[in-house]
């Protein structure tokens, strides 16, 4: 601890940034994590405090469409920004494409990986429809999962990418 | 956490550089974090301001002018990898940003970080070596640029100042002739320290004879290092690959010489010698 530090220097900040689609105030300590933020402030488990060091992926968010480790981010870095976690995945009870797939392929074990695999694997999907099996996997590179159930993941990945894309088709026809 | 701090995080460089004039002694910059979060937790720095400098949109863009690229200094590995310019051009130093840690490292940590820490075993930092890097560093009202094998003086440690900013690097192009290449050794593929990393950048002349070459080292001694001394001796030799394989035992040996015999030593030597004469193959073989 920082005796000499004046207190008011250790003020509370006041961020606001947008949580899974809504627009959200919160008052933060400077040195609190975004992962603890969220965990702490917001009630959003999903997201785990694996290593706290930034190499198990556990706490992967989704922050201005990338996906980043939440114990490596401050709280206040989040102001201004977009943030997405596992919670804003599904919509009105209706599971996402890759929370469906991973149920359908096995790509759920322990589940302690599972947020931040589902959060690298929706930034991913994102950005590119189509992913090859290969950039799948660099995606998902920064999550590990010590149940080791690797390949299930990457499969749920392949077939929710593919099923995304095929309804994405047919709703276009259907217009 | 088990610290406390205040968090700043200023709205211009020139702000940035005022607060690091009166507190640079007493804070810390914040990047891209990955390194610096992780020294919080652990409590081995405890600054009193963090001066967030993550959203500087004057230090945010790759500039090309005549002889070099500027790159600023919080372009993350991400925006980097992603520059057409920048992978076009440094075809090494791209390879090295596409092995830091994971992902969700390379989307938030910078090129400028990764000077500033100053670990042996940066990623990269061989890559920029081969293309002559200097730094830009600023503080109030002063630039200096300062040679990136200067600037890092021993392991974690360089001769930046409590005042001073690194606000961009400057690399030299080099001539469409040049093969570059990089190459690592570590534990696994994602999320692991090199324990041995390269950077070799070479040109052939019209007789098919050595007329430049550049060989850059990490992890294996306090800093990064270019092997000029072997460098120089090859030039005008022609790229057989006896001639690799003793170039890479000579490079081992140059390398040991200078930081001696060590727990290391019966691992890493052999290591050496087999990442040049990988690297040696990539940029003479085809």
């Amino acid at each position: 601890m920082n005796q000499e530090i004046p207190q008011d220097e250790l003020a509370d900040l006041e961020i606001s940034f947008t949580l899974n689609g809504s627009q959200v105030r919160v008052s933060i300590k400077p040195w609190e994590t975004a992962l603890d933020t969220i965990r702490n402030k917001f009630g959003l488990t999903g997201a785990k405090e694996g290593c706290g060091i930034g190499e198990c992926g556990a706490c992967t968010i989704v922050m201005d469409g990338k996906a980043v480790n939440g114990c490596l981010v401050l709280a206040a870095q989040l102001d201004g920004r977009t943030v997405e976690t596992v919670e804003g995945l599904s919509s009105n009870g209706t599971l996402d494409y890759l929370q469906k797939a991973f149920l359908d392929k096995g790509g759920v074990q322990c589940g302690f990986c599972t947020p931040g695999m589902l959060m690298s694997a929706k930034a991913l999907l994102d950005e590119c429809d189509q992913p090859s099996k290969d950039r799948i996997t660099n995606a998902l590179s920064g999550n590990l999962c010590r149940c080791a159930g690797y390949v299930q993941i990457i499969d749920a990945v392949e077939d929710a990418a593919l099923i995304k894309s095929k309804d994405a088709e047919n709703q276009a026809v259907n217009r | 956490m088990r610290i406390n701090f205040k968090y700043l995080r200023p709205h211009s460089l020139n702000e940035c550089l005022a607060v690091l004039a009166t507190h640079g002694d007493e804070s810390a910059i914040l990047a891209g974090g990955t390194d610096l979060m992780i020294s919080f937790r652990s409590g081995s720095r405890t600054p009193r301001f963090v001066l967030d400098i993550s959203r500087l949109s004057e230090i945010r863009s790759v500039e090309q002018h005549a002889e070099v690229i500027k790159i600023g200094a919080i372009l993350t590995y991400s925006e980097l990898i992603a520059h057409p310019l920048i992978v076009k051009t440094f075809p090494a130093l791209s390879a090295a940003m596409s092995c830091v840690g994971s992902l969700q490292i390379r989307n938030v940590g910078t090129l400028g970080g990764n000077i500033a820490n100053s670990s042996p075993a940066a990623d990269s930092i061989p890559p920029m070596m081969i293309h002559d890097a200097q730094v830009m560093i600023q503080k109030v009202n002063s630039v200096r640029i300062e040679k990136l094998e200067r600037l890092i003086v021993a392991p974690y440690s360089n001769t930046l100042e409590p005042d001073e900013l690194i606000t961009g690097i400057i690399l030299k192009p080099v001539e469409t002739a040049y093969k570059q290449s990089y190459r690592r050794i570590a534990r696994r593929k994602s999320l692991s320290i090199a324990r041995v990393n390269m950077a070799v950048s070479a040109k052939l002349d019209a007789e098919g004879l050595i007329e430049d070459v550049r060989i850059s080292v990490g992890s294996v001694a306090p800093t990064p290092l270019r092997i000029k001394k072997v460098e120089d001796s090859l030039i005008g030799l022609k790229p057989e690959s006896k001639f690799i394989k003793e170039t890479g035992e000579l490079v081992a040996r140059h390398i040991v010489d200078l930081v001696g015999v060590r727990h290391s030593t019966e691992y890493k030597r052999p290591a050496i010698a087999g990442l040049v004469i990988k690297c040696l193959e990539d940029v003479f073989i085809d």
